[in-house]
C-alpha cells in the first residue's frame, strides 16, 4: 500500500513537472545551463559528500534502510563502490571536513526524533572510521561547523521526543580528541540550524529562525543577537555565506516562500535586507556556490505543508551577488524534495541526487561551460599556508582573471555544512599564476578546496584540490626563471667552425638547456651562474643573428641574447702560381718564385708582383698566358689568387 | 507543525493560527473494531503534531492534561492539550523557542524557552502566561523538566563553569544540588511530591542515572556490564525508572525504594528499551525496539512487560511507539503514528511521519 501510494505521488509530481516547467525565453546552454540524467545510485542518498580525493561519499537512511551504508561514487566513471562503514547508523547526523581532510560525523539515529550522542571520523585517504568520544547527549539533525582553527562546533539535534532539542553546544577539539560543552551558550535552536563561520571567528545563525545570532565559541561560550530577519521563519529554505561575511538566505517556510534576504556582516551595525524574490516559491531546496561566486538553487516544492510531492519545481535559479537577482536556468527532470541535496564538482558541474524515492540522479552543468575554451591548471601544491603565496601552473596565465577556492560540500536537509567561497588575489609570473592564499582560518577554516581560475567569461578551469592551512609542510616557491647576461663568445663569423659557447647569467640549474634559435643544444652546467653549450659548424653556416636563451626544466625560459653571425674576412694573402713550359725561368719581385723549383709564392694582399722571364741559352721567352700576357716582365696586382704561364721555346 | 484537526470552540490564545495548530479530540470515539478480550485501555486521540521540526510530549496528570512542543508558526512552542484544547505557551516576548516539559496535578507547567540569546527555564499556569526561573547567580541559562504538586520544578542551571541540576521552590528560588564526585555535569529530570530529584550526571566514566535525596546525591549504578545509565522518572514511593546502557543497546530499568536496580526487558523480539514514567502504583510505562519497530509499553509487578498496543480497546489505524508518562492514576500519555507507517524493520521508513498523541485511559 505504501509503494502504491509512493508511485502515485512520484506520478503526480511528474505531471506537475510538465506544468511547473518552465522554459526560458533563451534556452540555450550558454544561457541556461544544462540537465543531464545519468547513471542511478543504488539507493537514494540523505547524506552527500565531496570528498578530498575527488569521490563523492554517500549514505542513505530513509526508506526503511540503515545509513551505516556508506558507498563512495565516482563522478568520472559513475561508478558506485562500497566502503567501510562507521558500524552504526549515521543517518541524521551532522557533518563537516576536518583539516586533515576526515569527514567529522556527529549524532545520527536511534528511532524516529531520537538521537545517537556517537561521534566518528571519516579518512577518506585510508578508508577507515574512527570512534570519537560521546557527546554530552543525543543528538538528531544537528549541525557541525569546521571552526577557525580547525576544531568543530556541534550544535542542536534532538535528543529524544520527551527532551527535545539538545539545547548546549560542544566543540570537538581535535588536538586533544575531547569535548569542550559551551556550558554558558545553552539555546534552543532548530533542527538543522543554518551555522556559518563569520570573518569575526563567530558562528552565525541566519535560520531557519527569524532571530539571528552569533556564538562565540571561545571558552564556555556567548550567544549575541544580531538582527531579525526580514523573511521570516524559513524552514527548509537554505542559506549560503557568497562572499566573506555576506550571506543570502532563500525559500523555506511554509506555505513556502520565492522571498530571499541578504546580511553584510562585515557592517558595524549588520541587518537584513531583502533582495529579489526567486521566479518560485519553494522549500527542501538546495543551494549550491558555484566557482564564479553565484548561488545556483534547485529543487524543492511549492506546496504547502512539510514535503508536498504535488508540487516539486523543477527549474533552478541562478542568483547574481553583483545585481542580487534571479535568472531562471534549465529544468530538472526529477524532483528533488525532502532529503535530495546537490554539491559542486570539482569539473565546475552541479550534482542532483535523492529525495524520497528517486534513486535517479542528474547533473547540471551551468552555462559556463558552454561559453568557450576553459582555462587549464596544469599543477599545483598539494597544501598551502594561510598566507602563502604559492605557484598555479597554467599556461593560460594571461587570460586568468580570476581565482577562487570552494571549501568541499557536505550536504543534507537543504544545507551543505561545509561549503563556503573565498577570491583569492594572484599575479601573472613565468609559467602560470602566483597566488595568496587566504589570510588565515576565519576567512577560510582549514582544510580541502577546489581551485579554480576563471578567464574573463567567468569560465572556470577544472578544480585541483589543495589542503589550506594543513600541518603539511609549505610547498617550495616556484623557482625563479633564468637570467642571461653574457656570451662568450657573442659572435662568430659565417662558415666558422663548431666551438663551444659559454653562457652567463642567473638562476641556472642542472637540467638547464642553451636554446640556439629556439632549439636546444648539448648543454653542460658548470654553476647556477654558468652554462657551456656545444655549437656546431652548421649552426654559424649563414651569417644572421641566432637567439640565445636558456629553459629551465620547469619550463621556465630566460630572457634572450644575440648571437652574431659575421661575414667571413676577406684573406689576407693570395698565392701566385707560375707554370713554366720550356727552357728557361722565371724569377719574381719581390722575390719567393724561383720557376723552375719554387713555382708559386703567397704575397700580402694587393703587393705589387713582378715577374720576369729568363731563358735558358739558345732558348727565347714566346710570351706570358694567364694573369699577364705579352713577353716583356709581368706585373700582377695581388687582390686575388693568380695563375700566370710561362712560356719558352728553342730559338 | 501540528495538524489542523482541532475542535473548533476550543481553540488556543488569540494568534495561534488554525493553519498550524490543530487538536483533534477522539473522547467516546473509537473505531469499530471489536475490542480485545484483555483491553484495558480506552485511546483518546489529542493532537496530531506534524513533521518536520522538533516534536515533544512529556507530561500528564490525572486531569489528563499533556504538555510538550511543536512547531507552531514560527518555531518550536510549548503547548498545554487540556479539556480537549490547546493552550501555546511562547514563552517572553520575542522568544523564538519554547518548550513544556512538565505539569503538576494543579495544571503547574514548566519548561524553557529562549529569551534573546539563552533559553531560560519558566513556569507558567494555565493561563499561557510565564515567569522565567532565573539560573543559579553567575550564571546564564536554565531549564525545568518537571514540577511536583508543591511547585517545586527541577531542572538545571548552566554558566560558565558547569551544568548543575537545581530546584526551584514555587516562590522560584533557585538551590543547586549536590554535585556527585567527578562530575561537572548534573541535570535534575524528574521530582516527587517528597521533593526526591532523579536525574542525571556526568562523570568521566559516562552518564549515571543519580538520585538527590534529603540534600545528598547517590550514584544510582547501572545494570552489570553497563558504564551508562540514566534515570528519567521517580514516584513518590521513591521508585525511580529510566535506563541501562549506552546509545547501541539500552534496558529499561526500576530502581527500587532501597536502590535495587532491576531489568524491566524488552518486548517479545525486543533488544532495546526505555523506561520514561512510573506512577505510585509502580506502573512503569516506556518503549521498546521490537522487530517491528517502536512500541510502547506497560510494565508491572504483576504482568511484567506488555505491549500496549494490545491493551487498548479498538485500536484502528494507528500503533502506540512511546508511552511518555503516566499519571498517578494511571493515565498514560503515549505517541503513535499511522498505522501504515510503522511497519518498519529498521524503525524509521518514511522517517518523518505526524505524530499522534494519545490518552490511554484505564477502563474500569
Amino acid at each position: 500500500m505504501r509503494h502504491r501510494q509512493s508511485v502515485l505521488l512520484i506520478s503526480a509530481g511528474l505531471v506537475v513537472a510538465l506544468l511547473c516547467t518552465v522554459t526560458p525565453s533563451a534556452a540555450q546552454p550558454d544561457a541556461v545551463g544544462q540537465w543531464t540524467v545519468i547513471t542511478p545510485l543504488p539507493y537514494f542518498p540523505v547524506h552527500t559528500h565531496m570528498l578530498p580525493t575527488g569521490q563523492v561519499l554517500i549514505w542513505p537512511g530513509d526508506g526503511g534502510v540503515s545509513g551505516n551504508d556508506p558507498r563512495s561514487w565516482d563522478p568520472a566513471t559513475q561508478s558506485v563502490t562500497a566502503v567501510s562503514k562507521p558500524g552504526y547508523d549515521t543517518f541524521c547526523s551532522g557533518h563537516a571536513f576536518l583539516a586533515d581532510g576526515s569527514l567529522f560525523v556527529a549524532g545520527g539515529h536511534i528511532q524516529n526524533g531520537v538521537g545517537l550522542s556517537r561521534a566518528s571520523t571519516y579518512n577518506p585517504f585510508s578508508n577507515t572510521w574512527s570512534p570519537l568520544p560521546d557527546m554530552n547527549a543525543g543528538r538528531w539533525y544537528p549541525t557541525t561547523t569546521t571552526l577557525a582553527d580547525g576544531d568543530v562546533l556541534v550544535v542542536s539535534g534532538e535528543v529524544d521526543q520527551t527532551t527535545g532539542v539538545n539545547t548546549l553546544p560542544q566543540v570537538f577539539q581535535v588536538g586533544t580528541g575531547t569535548w569542550r560543552s559551551l556550558t554558558n551558550a545553552q539555546l534552543g535552536m532548530d533542527l538543522y540550524p543554518h551555522m556559518l563561520l563569520a570573518p569575526n571567528g563567530k558562528l552565525f545563525n541566519p535560520g531557519p529562525s527569524a532571530t539571528t545570532r552569533e556564538l562565540d565559541t571561545t571558552g564556555s561560550g556567548a550567544w549575541s543577537f544580531v538582527a531579525t530577519r526580514v523573511g521570516g521563519y524559513r524552514g527548509y529554505g537554505s542559506a549560503v555565506m557568497y562572499a566573506p561575511g555576506k550571506v543570502l538566505v532563500m525559500g523555506g517556510g511554509d506555505p513556502p516562500t520565492s522571498s530571499a534576504e541578504v546580511i553584510d556582516l562585515n557592517q558595524a551595525s549588520p541587518a537584513w535586507r531583502a533582495v529579489s524574490s526567486m521566479q518560485f516559491a519553494r522549500r527542501q531546496i538546495n543551494a549550491v556556490l558555484l566557482p564564479d561566486g553565484k548561488v545556483l538553487v534547485t529543487g524543492g516544492t511549492s506546496g504547502p505543508g512539510f514535503n508536498d510531492a504535488t508540487a516539486p519545481v523543477f527549474a533552478a535559479e541562478l542568483w547574481d551577488p553583483g545585481t542580487e537577482t534571479w535568472s531562471l536556468m534549465a529544468s530538472a527532470s526529477v524532483p528533488r524534495l525532502y532529503h535530495s541535496a546537490a554539491l559542486l564538482l570539482p569539473d565546475g558541474r552541479v550534482l542532483s541526487t535523492g529525495g524520497n524515492g528517486y534513486a535517479a540522479t542528474e547533473i547540471y552543468s551551468p552555462p559556463y561551460l558552454f561559453k568557450g575554451p576553459r582555462p587549464v591548471i596544469t599543477e599545483t601544491p598539494a597544501s598551502t599556508a594561510y598566507g602563502q603565496s604559492f605557484f598555479v601552473q597554467t599556461p593560460d596565465a594571461a587570460s586568468v582573471r580570476r581565482v577562487t577556492i570552494l571549501r568541499l560540500s557536505s550536504v543534507t536537509h537543504a544545507f551543505n555544512q561545509n561549503q563556503r567561497i573565498n577570491e583569492l588575489s594572484f599575479s601573472s609570473i613565468t609559467g602560470g599564476l602566483s597566488v595568496t592564499a587566504p589570510g588565515s582560518g576565519t576567512a577560510a577554516p582549514p582544510g580541502h578546496y577546489m581551485l579554480f581560475i576563471l578567464d574573463g567569461n567567468d569560465v572556470p578551469s577544472v578544480a585541483r584540490i589543495i589542503q589550506l592551512g594543513g600541518t603539511a609542510p609549505p610547498p617550495p616557491p616556484p623557482p625563479p626563471a633564468p637570467t642571461i647576461t653574457a656570451l662568450s663568445p657573442s659572435s662568430a663569423a659565417a662558415g666558422g667552425p663548431s666551438f663551444t659557447l659559454t653562457v652567463t647569467g642567473t638562476n641556472f640549474v642542472s637540467g638547464s638547456v642553451v636554446r640556439w634559435k629556439g632549439e636546444g643544444r648539448p648543454t653542460t652546467f658548470v654553476s647556477t651562474t654558468q652554462l657551456t653549450a656545444a655549437i656546431a659548424a652548421a649552426d654559424i653556416a649563414s651569417p644572421g643573428t641566432a637567439q640565445v636563451t636558456v629553459a629551465n626544466p620547469d619550463g621556465a625560459v630566460s630572457g634572450a641574447l644575440p648571437f652574431t653571425i659575421t661575414s667571413p674576412p676577406p684573406p689576407s694573402s693570395f698565392t701566385l702560381t707560375v707554370s713554366k713550359k720550356g727552357p728557361g725561368s722565371v724569377a719574381s719581385s719581390p722575390s719567393g718564385i724561383t720557376c723552375g723549383s719554387d713555382c708559386s709564392q703567397t704575397y700580402g694582399a694587393g703587393t705589387s708582383v713582378i715577374l720576369t722571364p729568363t731563358p735558358n741559352k739558345n732558348a727565347r721567352f714566346a710570351g706570358w698566358s694567364g694573369a699577364c700576357s705579352g713577353t716583356g716582365t709581368c706585373s700582377v696586382t695581388m687582390n686575388a689568387a693568380k695563375s700566370v704561364s710561362a712560356t719558352f721555346a728553342a730559338k | 507543525m501540528m495538524s489542523s484537526r482541532h475542535r473548533g470552540n476550543a481553540l488556543s490564545p488569540a494568534g495561534l493560527s488554525s493553519r498550524w495548530v490543530g487538536l483533534l479530540v477522539l473522547v467516546g470515539v473509537f473505531a469499530s473494531t471489536p475490542a480485545p478480550a484483555d483491553a484495558a485501555y480506552a485511546a483518546i486521540e489529542l493532537a496530531t503534531l506534524t513533521e518536520g521540526s522538533s516534536r515533544v510530549v512529556r507530561g500528564v496528570n490525572d486531569g489528563g492534561e499533556a504538555v510538550g512542543g511543536a512547531h507552531i508558526g514560527h518555531g518550536l512552542r510549548g503547548f498545554l492539550l487540556s479539556g480537549g484544547a490547546l493552550l501555546r505557551i511562547d514563552g517572553p516576548p520575542g522568544s523564538d523557542y519554547s518548550v513544556a516539559l512538565g505539569i503538576n496535578s494543579q495544571g503547574e507547567i514548566v519548561g524553557s524557552a529562549n529569551t534573546g540569546t539563552r533559553v531560560l527555564a519558566f513556569r507558567s499556569v494555565r493561563t499561557g502566561a510565564s515567569a522565567p526561573l532565573a539560573p543559579l547567580p553567575g550564571d546564564t541559562s536554565s531549564q525545568a523538566f518537571a514540577v511536583n504538586d508543591q511547585g517545586t520544578a527541577a531542572g538545571y542551571s548552566s554558566g560558565p563553569g558547569e551544568v548543575r541540576a537545581v530546584v526551584w521552590s514555587r516562590s522560584a528560588v533557585v538551590q543547586s544540588l549536590s554535585r556527585l564526585p567527578g562530575s561537572d555535569s548534573s541535570r535534575g529530570l524528574a521530582i516527587n511530591n517528597r521533593r526526591d530529584v532523579a536525574g542525571v550526571a556526568d562523570t568521566p566514566t559516562g552518564r549515571r542515572a543519580v538520585l538527590w535525596r534529603g540534600g545528598a546525591v547517590q550514584d544510582l549504578g547501572a545494570l552489570a556490564g553497563h558504564a551508562v545509565s540514566e534515570a528519567l522518572a521517580i514516584n513518590d514511593l521513591g521508585e525511580i525508572v529510566g535506563s541501562s546502557g549506552d546509545d547501541a543497546r539500552r534496558q529499561a530499568v526500576l530502581w527500587g525504594q532501597r536502590g535495587a536496580i532491576q531489568d524491566l526487558g524488552t518486548l517479545p523480539g525486543g533488544h532495546s528499551s526505555r523506561a520514561l514514567g512510573i506512577n505510585n502504583r509502580s506502573e512503569v510505562v516506556g518503549t521498546s525496539e521490537t522487530g517491528a519497530g517502536s512500541q510502547a509499553f506497560l510494565w508491572t509487578q504483576r504482568s511484567g512487560i506488555q505491549d500496549l498496543n494490545d491493551l487498548v480497546t479498538a485500536r484502528s489505524g494507528f500503533v502506540l511507539t512511546h508511552a511518555v508518562a503516566i499519571s498517578p492514576r494511571g493515565i498514560i500519555l503515549a505517541i503513535g503514528r499511522d498505522d501504515d507507517a510503522a511497519h518498519a524493520d529498521h524503525g524509521h521508513d518514511h522517517h518523518e511521519f505526524p505524530l499522534r498523541v494519545f490518552l490511554l485511559v484505564p477502563q474500569p
